[in-house]
């Protein structure tokens, strides 16, 4: 009798072994994919914050250009200001010299203007240049 | 810069020979980088026309002026 139970007790502990395997696995596959989902939560929050992070850097590396920039275009824009207010005058005063000198000297001035002319144009001549 | 009065009236009367009947003294007071510009124009258009045939005149009369004065100067 005992074999015998032992038999049955084999052959149903033989069925629950199986029924306990198959549980077994359906909550192992079950914590696994728990895991993976939650490796991937984690990996995917890990990267959200990095991109953050890095959102955050590019945006403060960004603003520092566009005030660099900026300061740059007003140190330039002034300094070209200055430039063209200094030619300004000199182009100013070397028409007012300019004119002074032809005022006092009309008949040199034209003259000294028509052979400079003179000069030039026969140096760009068409047949000097063929 | 003041001008030799004399090497002024040359020029005066060179300009003035060029422009007959028109009073080119007040005309450049008046508007002087205008005629400066104006004189370099003319002067470059003659000189791309007829600068050569020009540079060839002076030549000509340098040399019979220069030729001239040897001749002066040996004679005497």
């Amino acid at each position: 009798m005992s074999n015998a139970r032992k038999k049955d007790g084999d052959e149903d502990g033989g069925g629950n072994v199986t029924s306990m395997d198959l549980a077994r696995e359906a909550v192992a596959e079950g914590v696994e994919k728990a895991r993976s989902a939650v490796s991937h939560g984690v990996d995917a929050a890990r990267e959200r914050m990095r991109d953050s992070r890095l959102s955050a850097r590019v945006k403060k590396a960004s603003s520092r250009a566009g005030e660099a920039a900026k300061e740059g275009y007003g140190v330039a824009r002034e300094k070209l200001g200055h430039g063209y207010e200094r030619a300004r005058k000199d182009l100013d005063q070397l028409v007012g010299d300019v004119n002074v000198y032809v005022r006092d000297n009309p008949g040199r001035a034209v003259l000294i203007a028509a052979a400079a002319g003179f000069v030039l144009g026969f140096l760009l001549r068409r047949d000097r240049r063929s | 810069m003041t001008a030799d009065p004399e090497r002024q009236a040359i020029e005066d009367r060179i300009v003035g020979s060029l422009t007959p009947g028109l009073d080119w003294v007040a005309l450049v007071r008046a508007y002087p980088l205008a005629s400066v510009a104006v004189a370099a124009s003319v002067g470059f258009l003659i000189g791309r026309a007829r600068g050569r045939e020009i540079l060839g005149i002076l030549g000509d009369l340098a040399g019979e002026r220069v030729d001239e004065s040897v001749r002066g100067f040996l004679i005497r």
